[in-house]
C-alpha cells in the first residue's frame, strides 16, 4: 500500500474514534470517573489510581494493558490514529497553517524545550496521585477533557475543558507541542515504543534526499537524519567509503546505479535495517512517508519519455 | 625515508572514469596516474587528489605534476576529487575511518569530533580552536603516529579557507554538508537564489512571485536567465541521482516572459512591492562602475535604506553584460528593465562619469560615507605577434562594443581571423557573422574537447558556418595590401591533465588570408589607473580586496566584480556584489542585520509536485540558421508543457532542506 493511501486512512480512522470518543464514550473510558463507572482507563489513569489507592484492580491492569500491548504490536499508533486530543490538535493545525505562523524552527528538536520534559510530567503526575491518593491529573488531562466536553448526555462544558483549548493553543509555538514536550500518556506509550516491532519505513537505498520526510514530520522526529544520514555515517559504510577510496561519494549528486559497487553493497545492506525509524518519538501518522516521493512515485532511474508519450497517444 | 611504496602497483580511485589497480610506471606523476590511468575525472575538473590513503597526503590541483614516490607515504593508492567535494567533510569521513581503525591514538577522537561539529550547522568549534587542535595532535602524534593525522595537516595547509568557512562562516563550498544549507543549488549559486522557492511558485502558477522571490536574491535573475553560463547550480543539482539536473536557466527565462505576459510589461513584472526599501538611514555610497557587480551592490544598499549614487564611464549601463555579451543572447530591453527596477531602490546612475578622468577616488571618499569599485575587465590583452599587420589586431573588447552599440565595423569585411577559444571569442565570431561578413575561422591553443567555451555555444557556432582550428598557435600577422595573411602552426596534442603546450610541429603551418582579426585573448582590470588612486593592486592584475567580504586595505573602500575576481561570469560578480552590500551595510550602520525578510510565504504551504520523467531539452534554437542572421533573441523559451515538466522535476521544490532560512 501506498504511504499515502496509509495517511489518508489513518486520517479517517482518527475522525472515527474522534466521533466515537466525543459522542458515544463521554467520560466512560476514563480513570476520572472511575469512582462511577468503574472498570475502564487508559495506562496512565490505571497507574494513577492504582498508585493512589493502593490497590491493584484487576479491571484497570487488563485495560491499562490494552494501549500497551498495541504500542508493542503496531507502535505508538494511539497518539495519532486514536487520540481525540490528538485529533483537535491535528485540526487546529490545519488552521495555524492556513495563517502561516512563524514557529520556532520546526528541524531542531530541542529547540523549545527538551522533549524528554514529558518524561518528568509523568513522574510528577504519578506522584501527585500517589500523594493526593486519586488521579489528579485526570482532572486537567486534555484527552479526558475531550471526551467528556460532549456527547450522549449533551454538552457538558466545565471549567477543566478549558485544559483543552490551553493545551491544544501550544501547537501555536510549535506542532503538537503538547504531544511532543509534556503528555503524561504519551511518555508511557514512548518508553513502550521502544520495545515496538513495527517501524515507519523510509525508502532504504533510493533517496533522492529531498528531506520532504524531515518537514513534514510534526513530531520532530528528523526521519531523516535518524536514518539515512545515520546510514551514511556507520561504521561499515565509511569503512567500505574509505578503503573504496571514495570517502565522500554519498554526499554527491551521484545515480545509484553509478555507485561502485562494494560501496553500494554495504549501504544497501546498512540502510535495510536503517532505513526503520526508530520508535519511541514516532507516533506512525505517516506524515513522512506519505510526503517521500520515492515511495508514492517509485524511484525508477531514468523513465522513458518516447514510451510514455507512446502509451498516452 | 620509508622505501618506495609505488615500485610495484598503483590503486587508482575516486570520481575518476576507471578505477582500479594498475602496474605502477617509473617516476609517475600523479597527472599520469589520474588520466592515463585512471582515465581521467568521471565529470568535472579535479580539485585535489590524496596520495596514500587513509593516511595519505593531500595535493592541490596545480601541484598534480608531483613525482609520487617523492611523498612518504604508506599506501600505493591515488584517491582524485573533483571540485564538487568538500574537503572538511572528506577529511571528517578519513579521520573517522582512521579513529576506527587505529583508536584515539594523536588525538584523533576528538579531532573526529571537531571536525563532526564543523560539518554541522550547529557545531561550535571556533577556526582557532581546530588549529589549536591541530597543533595539539601533532605534538601527541610524534613521529610514529604522524601518518595518522597526515590527511588533516596537508588539508589544513591546502584549503585552510575552506576550515575556516565551515568553522566560522557556516558554509560549505561543496554543497556537502547538508545542515548548511536549503539546497544544494542555493548554495552554489554565488547569489544564493532560492531556486526550489521559484520553481514552486511557478508550479503554483504564480509566476510574478516567482520572479520576485528570485530578485530577492539577485536583481538580475533574468538576465541571468539568459546569459547563465556553466551553472554552478545545476552541477550540484540533486536531480542528477535520478537523471540529468533540472535546467534552471531557462525556468527563469520561462517565469520572466509568463510574469511579463500577466502583469501586461516587464516593468510592471518587476516592481514587486516588497521588494522596495522601507527604511532610510541617511548614509550616502558611492558605487563606480554600473556593471553587474556595482549595480547589484547598488540594489542592495538601495534597499538597505542607503543613497547610492553609480558613477559610469559609458554612456550605457550593464558593463559587459551591455556592451560585451551580444543582444541576440541577451535583449537590450531585458537588461534595461531589470537596471530600471534597480533604479527605483533610490539608486541612480551618473553615466560618462569615469574614474580617473572626471573625478578621482578621493573625491567620492570625502563626498560620500563608503565607495563600492566594480569596474570590471575592460583593458584587453594584446597580443605581439611577429609581422606588420600585428598592431592591427582588434581586440575583442573594442570589437564587440562597437558590434553592440553601433552594430556596424568599419572595414570587417567578408573574411574574419578570431584568434581565441573562448566565449568571448566565439561571440566575436557570431558577431562578425551577424555584420555580415562570410568566410570566419577561429582559432585556438587547446584541443577542441577542451576548448574553454562551452560545449552548446561550439556548436552554434558551428551550426552558423564558423570553422574552427582548435590546437593551432598563431604565428604571425602580415600585410598584403588591404588584407592580412595570418598564419597558425599546429601543436601537438597535449596528454589529458597536462595543461603546458610542447612546441608546435614543425611545418604542419596553415596560412588564411583575411580582412580582419580579432584576438579574444582575456582580459584584465585597469590596474594602472587603480594603482593612480591609491589602490592596491595583485600581481594577478586584479584590484586588493578580501574575498569573503570585499573590502580593500583602504579604508571604506570596497571592491567586487571582474576587478578582483579577474574575469569570470556576471552571476559571481552579482554574487561579490551581494556580499560586499552586506559589509558595507554593516560598516555603515553597525550592529544592524542584513538580509531581508523571507518572501517564502508566498507559498503558502504548498509542498511541491514531483516527477520522474526524464528532460527534454535545455532550451531549442526553433530559428533556421539562416533566419538568425541579425541580433534578435535566437533562443526560445520553454513551452507551457515543457516548463511544467521541467519544474516539476525539481526534487527539491517547496519546503524541503535541513536548514530554514528565515522562515
Ligand atoms: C564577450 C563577453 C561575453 C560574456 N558572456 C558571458 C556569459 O554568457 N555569461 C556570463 O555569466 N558572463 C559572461 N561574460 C562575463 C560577464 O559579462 C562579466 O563577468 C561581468 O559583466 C563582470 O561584471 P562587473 O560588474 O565586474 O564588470 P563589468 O560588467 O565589466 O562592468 C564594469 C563597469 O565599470 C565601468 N567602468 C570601467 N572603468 C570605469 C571608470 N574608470 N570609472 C567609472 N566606470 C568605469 C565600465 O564601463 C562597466 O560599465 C562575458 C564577458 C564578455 C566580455
Ligand atoms: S510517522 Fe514519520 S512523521 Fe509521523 S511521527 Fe513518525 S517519523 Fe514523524
Ligand atoms: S522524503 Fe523520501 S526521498 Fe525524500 S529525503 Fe525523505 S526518504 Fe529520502
Ligand atoms: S532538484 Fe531542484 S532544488 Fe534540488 S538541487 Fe536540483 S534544482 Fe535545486
Amino acid at each position: 500500500m501506498k504511504p499515502k493511501t496509509i495517511l489518508k486512512i489513518r486520517k479517517l480512522v482518527q475522525f472515527l474514534f474522534f466521533v466515537f470518543f466525543l459522542v458515544f464514550c463521554a467520560g466512560a473510558v476514563c480513570a476520572f470517573n472511575i469512582n462511577e463507572t468503574g472498570v475502564f482507563a487508559c495506562t496512565l489513569g490505571a497507574l494513577e489510581v492504582i498508585i493512589g489507592s493502593g490497590t491493584i484492580y484487576a479491571s484497570l491492569l487488563i485495560t491499562g494493558a490494552i494501549m500497551l500491548v498495541l504500542t508493542i504490536l503496531v507502535g505508538r499508533v494511539f497518539c495519532s490514529w486514536i487520540c481525540p486530543f490528538g485529533a483537535v490538535i491535528d485540526y487546529l493545525e490545519l488552521l495555524i497553517k492556513r495563517i502561516h505562523l512563524k514557529r520556532a524552527d520546526k528541524l531542531k528538536a530541542n529547540a523549545v524545550i527538551n522533549p524528554k520534559t514529558k518524561y518528568g510530567v509523568l513522574i510528577g503526575t504519578l506522584a501527585a496521585a500517589g500523594i493526593a491518593k486519586r488521579p489528579v491529573f485526570c482532572a486537567i488531562c486534555p484527552i479526558g477533557n475531550t471526551c467528556r466536553a460532549a456527547g450522549m448526555q449533551g454538552v457538558m462544558i466545565g471549567l477543566e475543558t478549558l485544559f483543552v483549548p490551553l493545551f491544544a493553543g501550544l501547537s501555536f509555538i510549535k506542532e503538537r507541542f503538547w504531544c511532543r514536550y509534556l503528555c503524561p500518556v504519551g511518555a508511557v506509550l514512548a518508553l513502550t515504543d521502544k520495545l515496538s516491532v513495527l517501524r515507519v519505513k523510509l525508502p532504504a537505498d533510493t533517496c533522492i534526499r529531498c528531506k520532504r520526510c524531515e518537514n513534514a514530520c510534526p513530531m520532530g522526529v528528523n526521519p531523516w537524519t535518524k536514518t539515512h544520514k545515520r546510514v551514511k555515517e556507520d561504521p561499515a559504510v565509511i569503512a567500505a567509503l574509505v578503503e573504496n577510496g571514495t570517502p565522500d561519494v554519498l554526499y554527491r549528486p551521484i545515480a545509484f546505479s553509478t555507485l561502485p559497487a562494494e560501496v553500494a553493497d554495504v549501504v544497501t545492506a546498512t540502510a535495510k535495517k536503517g532505513c526503520k525509524i526508530p520508535g519511541g518519538e514516532c507516533i506512525r501518522c505517516y506524515e513522512c512517508a506519505a510526503a517521500c516521493p520515492i515511495l508514492n512515485e517509485g524511484f525508477t532511474e531514468k523513465v522513458d519519455v518516447v514510451e510514455e508519450a507512446a502509451i498516452s497517444a | 625515508m620509508a622505501t618506495n611504496v609505488f615500485a610495484n602497483t598503483v590503486t587508482v580511485q575516486g570520481t575518476i572514469k576507471t578505477p582500479g589497480t594498475y602496474k605502477a610506471e617509473e617516476n609517475m606523476s600523479i597527472i599520469t596516474a589520474l588520466f592515463k590511468l585512471g582515465g581521467g575525472s568521471a565529470k568535472r575538473a579535479f580539485k585535489f587528489a590524496i596520495v596514500g590513503g587513509a593516511t595519505g597526503e593531500v595535493i592541490e590541483e596545480y601541484r598534480f605534476d608531483t613525482v609520487v614516490n617523492t611523498l612518504d607515504v604508506e599506501e600505493p593508492t591515488i584517491m582524485g576529487f573533483d571540485i564538487g567535494s568538500c574537503v572538511v567533510n572528506t577529511i571528517r569521513i578519513l579521520t573517522t575511518y582512521n579513529y576506527q581503525k587505529h583508536g584515539n591514538v594523536a588525538c584523533l577522537k576528538e579531532l573526529s569530533e571537531a571536525l563532526t561539529e564543523m560539518c554541522d550547522v550547529d557545531g561550535e568549534v571556533s577556526f582557532e580552536q581546530f588549529k589549536a587542535l591541530v597543533e595539539k595532535a601533532k605534538e601527541a602524534a610524534g613521529e610514529e603516529n604522524k601518518a595518522l593525522i597526515r590527511p588533516i595537516v596537508s588539508a589544513l595547509a591546502v584549503f585552510p579557507d575552506e576550515f575556516m568557512e565551515h568553522c566560522d562562516m557556516k558554509y560549505c563550498a561543496g554543497s556537502c554538508c547538508e545542515t548548511m544549507y536549503r539546497t544544494p543549488c542555493a548554495n552554489a549559486c554565488p547569489a544564493d537564489v532560492d531556486l526550489p522557492g521559484t520553481f514552486a511558485l511557478l508550479q503554483m502558477g504564480k509566476p510574478i512571485e516567482s520572479v520576485a522571490l528570485g530578485r530577492n536574491d539577485n536583481p538580475f535573475l533574468l538576465t541571468c536567465g539568459r546569459i547563465c553560463e556553466d551553472l554552478p547550480c545545476q552541477k550540484f543539482c540533486l536531480r542528477q541521482i535520478i537523471d540529468k539536473p533540472v535546467y534552471t536557466r531557462s525556468l527563469h527565462k520561462y517565469a520572466g516572459v509568463k510574469a511579463a505576459e500577466l502583469a501586461g510589461s516587464l516593468d510592471a513584472a518587476l516592481d514587486y512591492p516588497a521588494l522596495r526599501p522601507t527604511t532610510k538611514t541617511g548614509k550616502r555610497v558611492a558605487v563606480v562602475g554600473a556593471g553587474p557587480a556595482g549595480l547589484t551592490c547598488a540594489y542592495f544598499l538601495g534597499r538597505y535604506g542607503h543613497e547610492v549614487v553609480v558613477y559610469e564611464a559609458m554612456s550605457v549601463g550593464g558593463g559587459m553584460m551591455r556592451v560585451g555579451i551580444p543582444d541576440y543572447r541577451l535583449p537590450v530591453e531585458l537588461l534595461n528593465a531589470e537596471i530600471d527596477h534597480i533604479c527605483k531602490m533610490g539608486v541612480e546612475i551618473k553615466y560618462n562619469m569615469a574614474m580617473g578622468k572626471d573625478f578621482t577616488l578621493q573625491q567620492l571618499r570625502d563626498e560620500y560615507d563608503a565607495v563600492f569599485v566594480a569596474i570590471g575587465a575592460f583593458k584587453a590583452n594584446r597580443l605581439n605577434l611577429p609581422g606588420d599587420g600585428s598592431a592591427d589586431i582588434v581586440t575583442a573588447v573594442d570589437f564587440l562594443y562597437a558590434g553592440n552599440l553601433k552594430r556596424e565595423w568599419p572595414g570587417l569585411g567578408k573574411s574574419v581571423f578570431v584568434i581565441g577559444g573562448g566565449n568571448v571569442a566565439v561571440d566575436c565570431a557570431r558577431v562578425a557573422w551577424r555584420l555580415g561578413a562570410d568566410d570566419i575561422v577561429m582559432s585556438c591553443r587547446e584541443e577542441y574537447h577542451r576548448m574553454p567555451a562551452t560545449v552548446d555555444e561550439i556548436h552554434h557556432t558551428e551550426e552558423e558556418g564558423i570553422k574552427i582550428y582548435p590546437s593551432y598557435t598563431p604565428l604571425d600577422v602580415n600585410k598584403d595590401g588591404d588584407k592580412y595573411i595570418v598564419r597558425i602552426q599546429k601543436l601537438p596534442t597535449r596528454p589529458e591533465g597536462e595543461w603546458r603546450w610542447d612546441d608546435p610541429i614543425p611545418g604542419e603551418i596553415l596560412e588564411f588570408k583575411v580582412d580582419t582579426v580579432i584576438a579574444a585573448i582575456g582580459q584584465y582590470a585597469d590596474i594602472d589607473m587603480l594603482k593612480e588612486q591609491g589602490l592596491e593592486v595583485t600581481p594577478r592584475r586584479t584590484l586588493k580586496a578580501d574575498f569573503h567580504t570585499f573590502e580593500t586595505p583602504m579604508e571604506g573602500v570596497f571592491g567586487g566584480g571582474d576587478c578582483v575576481l579577474s574575469p569570470r561570469t556576471a552571476i559571481e560578480a552579482v554574487g561579490t556584489g551581494k556580499r560586499a552590500a552586506d559589509t558595507i551595510h554593516k560598516y555603515l550602520c553597525p550592529g544592524a542585520k542584513t538580509g531581508f525578510p523571507s518572501m517564502r510565504k508566498l507559498m503558502n504551504n504548498y509542498v511541491g509536485e514531483f516527477t520522474m520523467k526524464e528532460a527534454e531539452q535545455q532550451l531549442s534554437y526553433v530559428d533556421e540558421v539562416a533566419d538568425r542572421r541579425d541580433f534578435h533573441e535566437a533562443e526560445q523559451p520553454y513551452t507551457d508543457e515543457q516548463a511544467f515538466l521541467e519544474m516539476k522535476r525539481c526534487i527539491c521544490s517547496a519546503k524541503t532542506g535541513l536548514r530554514r532560512m528565515g522562515e
